[in-house]
């Protein structure tokens, strides 16, 4: 024991790890590459899977001859869609109808609806020989036309899905307060035709493995697989695969980055316990390359708002806003139609807007199918709303931050209710907007950009400002379908003392990097008053540790919220009985107990007596040599908690209710420079402020924020799935689709506030996902520089090519003066 | 295991241990360090080129393995992330990331420290302009590189610092220290 | 991904002449640059091997084609697909034929629509590739005609008459099947050097030949 780890006996309270920067404990294992990734496992007797796959994005399926693949050397199995569609039933559909009655097999069955989706699955002894015999499969297709639009889409006029006779997947009309007297009773009004979200994805370092074991002797199915909320993938395959639960073990120890994108690889699971199930139980792997992943894992909510109209008062208050919201899921909802609610955790933003009526629809295309992206549906909303107050404020002459002062919803009305009912738990806007325009130097660059304007450079400066809403409420799935079984929020965790007094703690959640071990050994580290270090976490996920409820995953920004809560649960749930325990042992009074560390490690100490007991000797009292224990002394020191987000089911008539636990808050401001020769947009200045309430570990959480703002910069300048007329996916490459580097990553400056949650136990919102700020951010800089031009920024995604048409298209192209027209 | 053909017999030294192996010629330098080799530290991201997980040091530079073929390794030095520890005492560059915080899920980080090896080997006192263009072939989705500018810049400064006392970590192409 | 392609020229042919070469794939079959095959399933239906990339980036390619419209002798129109790694290629490519005071004026025209992942790593370049493979193709075509090939009787290239339901299929040359007694004397007039595949295939006929992949 180092004597650190001796002082901490002395000091009292519990409260001296959560809120530092401890050092992670994951880096023992990463930073020596021995991090344990799904690829890294080796299986006897491993067989591997290559999907044959559409590059058509919409067809029927003619024929398909894979009779020369399964000839192939080394091949073991060739399963087609067709024949893995009899083996199995369709996978659950959340949504009602008419999206509801959409048919979605682990593989396509007689038509391909976007490209990339796999047709067949060729088994092999090498990922060679796989290879080399997929493409010996012959498919003949016959082609449809591709819909890559969600309008179009929507006039049904190439349908994808025969089962459900249209391209609509869910549509709804969400409506507060007295929106026609609003704009009856309006100083202005305004209309904005068109605004586009588009489509992207965080693309996580490591692609989408699997390897599945299915022993049909016993019936016991095995995965290893980087599935970041297994707890939802298990429910989507066990009725699938016609399986129990309890019979499907699915395990996970590093995971190279999720960011939401793999919570759907759940048909690949299928496939490859199918194809495990058909080579006697031979584990199979599938390793999905990188252009598998950008052509056919999943990508991020694409949506469209047209027909927005704004009321505003005299002081350019928004009173109403009106909108028609139509999303892009891809060619099968899956996790969607999620999306179609997830946004209204968000509806007013950080604003005071009492009166709005949103339009909302969904719609399939023949693209690939949408997941949950970090930032998931709120950040499409929260872009919108953002652009709104960017476009008002201008029509209006109110500058920027100024318009967003008088719209802010203030501090003082936290806990503050929204219009359809969700409740902010607590967040200071005007403050955070104050930090960051120090950090930036607002004012000096006000008179910079004076001057370079003057110059005849375009530059702008621009705010946005985000709110990540965490620990969401499973019951807004019930407004979409009132028959989904789904409410609240969960998750579980474990404690205890092994044989040998040593503290172990599981988790339910998934990580990807969010370095749950550590924040959770802070956490059982106060509760007991130990260090850290004397808190062994078990890494990564797994079922047969039975600690997982039906929400657990990494999701939805919320495991300082859920996963510390139930780590905390279980901790003081130990404590308790090791407290008894102690008591006994001890002949002491359990008020006479003091918990700590000793000259013979963690131990509990009887101040009147001044005997104590470590957890060796507790643990061996129970586990080994428990003679004498008395009969009503009811302790295991092994402390199962789940933790229960206090939700009510929503009023799904009104679509009224809270929706999320927590609100944490960015606000982001950046200086843009558009290149008068290049047209190449540059950041000149960039800052991030974040406000996750009570923070657990600072190091964790900036190193979020970086994350989220590298993600976001990225999307909104480089990072783009597009896709052409026919359905081509045009960026399947990491080389074409350029995500973000260091060579045009800038440096952030970073301010922080703390507004503590009044709904956790530990004051501590979720943070993880960051809500985009930075794609609003920039667009509102760009928007800043191009005001004189003329230009609107319609869009999320902007390049040097698009600004150089948009100021083409007004016949302001280089050279022309272009300079003080403010 | 990929089927073996009549192959070529390659000698290879990695992390200072010489290995023998009958490979296909057309096996990559990436597959053979984990499959063949089953260090599992180097990883694969992309399949173009573009992301640097898969980066190690080949006779002292640092190379994509995803894109160099093992023949072309043979009779040479092959530095992983594996070899940088010693005696299970971390490398100053480790020491550098951890106490940055320049990791979150790992994936990309042993590309970035062999990166920051074939940086500091030939650049001693990088810029900050220097380090970006070094690791501008390492892609990283979780970090937001600033941590890691921080990292690798106080790297250096260990790196230096280990090389004046002569310990673990002088010289930051560990494979030299191999030897 | 979608393409457009077209040209026209000019030969001292009739119209019928014309005709006939280009809808027979055993005469234009071997002549399309890197050919590598045919098979005939029957007269409107055939299936051409042919190797496609860009320079030494080369792949197999099955081409299915369906000869759409078949108007002797003033205009043909084929429709077709071809399968390769990686992606599809759906195309139809029209032969209007009119005479002229030296013989006959052939315009032809194309479109072609891409998927697959080939759109997304060439794309920029598939235009212009399509263009001139396209180019390449009409000018071997052209000089297969003029050189006389064309005027080869059908079914001395076959080992039957191309009929209905029956296969008859041609590969691209293997030494052994080369039989110099048989060789018309046209080969060496082939400008392109993959015409020379002409001579051989149609002396290989004798004897099945393998295609080599």
């Amino acid at each position: 024991m180092t004597e650190e780890q001796k002082t901490v006996a002395k000091s009292p309270g519990s409260n001296r790890w959560v809120g530092q920067s401890v050092a992670r404990k994951e880096e023992a294992r990463l930073l020596r590459g021995q991090g344990k990734f799904v690829d890294d496992y080796r299986l006897q007797g491993t067989l591997h899977v290559k999907f044959v796959r559409s590059a058509y994005a919409h067809a029927r399926i003619a024929s398909i001859d894979v009779e020369q693949a399964r000839n192939a050397p080394g091949v073991a199995v060739v399963l087609t869609g067709a024949e893995v569609a009899k083996l199995v039933q369709p996978f659950i559909e959340i949504g009602p109808d008419p999206g509801g009655k959409i048919l979605d097999y682990p593989m396509a069955v007689d038509k391909v609806h976007f490209q990339g989706e796999p047709v067949a699955a060729v088994v092999a002894e090498s990922i060679e020989a796989a290879e080399d015999a997929a493409e010996l499969a012959r498919v003949d297709y016959e082609s449809l036309p591709a819909v890559v639009d969600a309008e179009e889409a929507l006039t049904d006029g190439s349908v994808l899905h025969p089962s459900s006779g249209t391209n609509l997947v869910w549509q709804g009309e969400f409506e507060y307060g007295d929106v026609d007297g609003a704009f009856s009773k309006a100083a202005h009004v305004i209309e904005i035709d068109r605004l586009h979200f588009h489509r992207f994805s965080s693309t996580p370092l490591e692609n989408n493995v699997v390897i599945a074991q299915w022993d049909a002797s016993d019936n016991q199915i095995y995965f290893w697989c980087n599935n970041s909320f297994p707890a939802f993938a298990i429910q989507f395959l066990s009725p699938a695969l016609g399986v129990g639960i309890d019979q499907i073990h699915f395990q996970s120890h590093d995971i190279g980055g999720s960011f939401g994108i793999k919570i759907t690889n759940y048909p690949y699971m299928a496939v490859c316990a199918l194809a495990s199930r058909a080579c006697g139980g031979r584990p199979v792997k599938w390793v999905e390359t990188r252009t598998e992943h950008m052509t056919a894992s999943a990508h991020g909510n694409e949506r469209t708002f047209r027909d927005t109209r704004v009321a505003l008062d005299g002081d350019g208050v928004i009173t109403a806003i009106e909108s028609r919201h139509i999303d892009d899921c891809g060619a099968y909802p899956r996790y969607e139609p999620l999306g179609c609610i997830i946004w209204a955790q968000v509806l007013p933003g950080a604003y005071r807007v009492q009166n709005m009526r949103i339009h909302f629809s969904q719609a399939v295309t023949n693209k690939c199918p949408v997941g949950p992206n970090r930032g998931y549906s709120r950040m499409q909303h929260l872009w919108f709303l953002e652009r709104v107050i960017d476009i008002c404020g201008h029509r209006l002459g109110i500058p920027a931050d100024e318009m967003r002062l008088r719209n802010y919803i203030k501090s003082s009305e936290m806990p503050y209710t929204t219009p359809n009912g969700c409740v902010y738990d607590s967040g200071d806007y005007a403050a955070m907007q104050r930090i960051a325009k120090d950090l930036i130097g607002w004012d000096e660059w006000q008179s910079k950009i004076a001057e370079a304007r003057r110059q005849g450079r375009l530059i702008g400066i621009g705010i946005g400002t985000t709110l990540d809403s965490g620990t969401n409420n499973f019951g807004q799935s019930q407004i979409i379908n009132p028959r989904a079984p789904y409410s609240g929020q969960s998750e579980g965790a474990n404690v205890k003392l092994d044989i040998y007094g040593e503290i172990v703690v599981s988790i339910g959640s998934v990580p990807q990097g969010q370095g749950h071990e550590t924040t959770a050994a802070q956490v059982v580290a106060d509760v007991l008053n130990v260090h850290p270090d004397m808190v062994k976490v078990r890494p990564g996920f797994d079922t047969d540790r039975n600690v997982h409820t039906g929400h657990s995953g990494t999701y939805a920004s919320q495991f300082a919220v859920t996963g510390l809560s139930a780590v905390h649960g279980a901790a003081a749930k130990l404590k308790s009985e090791l407290s008894r325990l102690a008591s006994f042992a001890l002949g002491a009074n359990e008020d006479d107990l003091e918990f700590g560390v000793g000259t013979q490690g963690p131990e509990v100490k009887d101040n009147k007596s001044g005997k104590s007991i470590n957890y060796w000797g507790l643990a061996n009292l129970v586990n080994v040599n428990n003679a004498g224990l008395p009969p009503d002394l009811d302790v295991t020191l092994n402390c199962r908690y789940v933790y229960r987000a206090p939700f009510k089911v929503p009023d799904i008539q009104r679509k009224y209710g809270n929706l999320t636990l927590t609100y944490a808050a960015q606000l982001h401001i950046a200086v843009i420079e558009i290149d008068r020769e290049t047209y190449i947009p540059k950041i000149l200045g960039y800052v991030a402020v974040d406000d996750c309430g009570r923070v657990v570990n600072p190091a964790i959480v900036r190193g979020q924020v970086f994350g989220a703002t590298a993600h976001g910069i990225g999307a909104a300048l480089y990072e783009d799935c597009r896709y052409d007329e026919a359905g081509n996916l045009l960026a399947s490459t990491f080389s074409d689709y350029i995500p973000i580097t260091a060579l045009n990553m800038p440096r952030i400056r970073y301010g922080h506030l703390e507004s503590p949650s009044p709904f956790s136990y530990n004051g501590a919102k979720g943070m993880g996902e960051g809500g985009a700020a930075p794609v609003h951010t920039v667009c509102a800089a760009l928007q800043d520089a191009l005001w004189s031009s003329g230009v609107i920024v319609k869009d999320s995604h902007n390049t040097a090519d698009s600004v150089f048409r948009a100021l083409s298209t007004l016949g302001l192209d280089r050279g022309q003066g272009l300079g003080a027209r403010d | 295991m990929p089927e073996r053909s009549d192959g070529v017999s390659i000698s290879v030294t990695v992390n200072g241990r010489r290995h023998q192996a009958e490979i296909e010629a057309r096996l990559l330098l990436v597959d053979f360090i984990r499959e063949n080799l089953n260090l599992t530290g180097t990883h694969i991201g992309c399949d173009t080129s573009f992301c640097g997980a898969c980066t190690v040091l080949l006779n002292g530079s640092s190379v994509k393995s995803c894109t160099v073929l093992a023949v072309h390794a043979a009779g040479g030095e092959v530095t992983t992330v594996e070899g940088l520890a010693k005696d299970g005492e971390l490398h100053p560059i480790q020491q550098a990331f951890k106490d940055h915080y320049a990791l979150q899920c790992g994936y990309c980080t042993p590309g970035l420290l062999m990166s920051t090896c074939h940086l500091l080997a030939r650049n001693p006192n990088p810029t900050e302009k220097d380090i970006r263009k070094a690791i501008a072939g390492n892609c990283c989705r979780c970090t937001g590189y600033q941590n890691i500018y921080d990292a690798i810049a106080d790297a250096a400064a260990r790196v230096s610092a280990a090389r004046a006392a002569g310990t673990h970590g002088g010289r930051a192409a560990a494979s030299a220290e191999a030897r | 991904m979608a393409l457009q392609f077209g040209g026209e020229f000019e030969i001292q042919r009739a119209l019928e002449e014309v005709y006939d070469f280009l809808s027979d794939p055993h005469r234009f079959g071997p002549v399309l640059p890197y050919f590598r095959g045919l098979t005939v399933a029957d007269e409107r239906n055939f299936e051409v091997k042919v190797s496609v990339g860009i320079s030494h980036i080369r792949g197999m390619a099955d081409v299915k084609l369906n000869l759409a419209e078949a108007d002797r002798p003033r205009r043909l129109a084929y429709r077709g697909r071809g399968s390769l790694a990686g992606g599809s290629v759906d195309f139809n490519a029209r032969f209007d034929l009119e005479p002229n005071s030296k013989g006959s004026k052939v315009a032809w025209k194309g479109e072609a629509q891409v998927f697959g992942v080939l759109t997304s790593i060439a794309g920029g370049l598939l235009q212009p590739l399509a263009q001139k493979n396209a180019q390449k193709a009409i000018d071997g075509l052209r000089a297969a005609l003029e050189s006389g090939v064309g005027d080869q009787e059908p079914g001395v290239s076959g080992q039957s008459p191309v009929g209905s339901g029956q296969l008859s299929v041609l590969g691209s040359p293997s030494p052994l099947a080369t039989q110099p007694e048989l060789a018309p004397p046209l080969a060496a007039s082939s400008p392109d050097s993959e015409g020379a595949n002409s001579q051989t295939s149609a002396s290989a006929a004798e004897t099945p030949v393998q295609g080599s992949e």
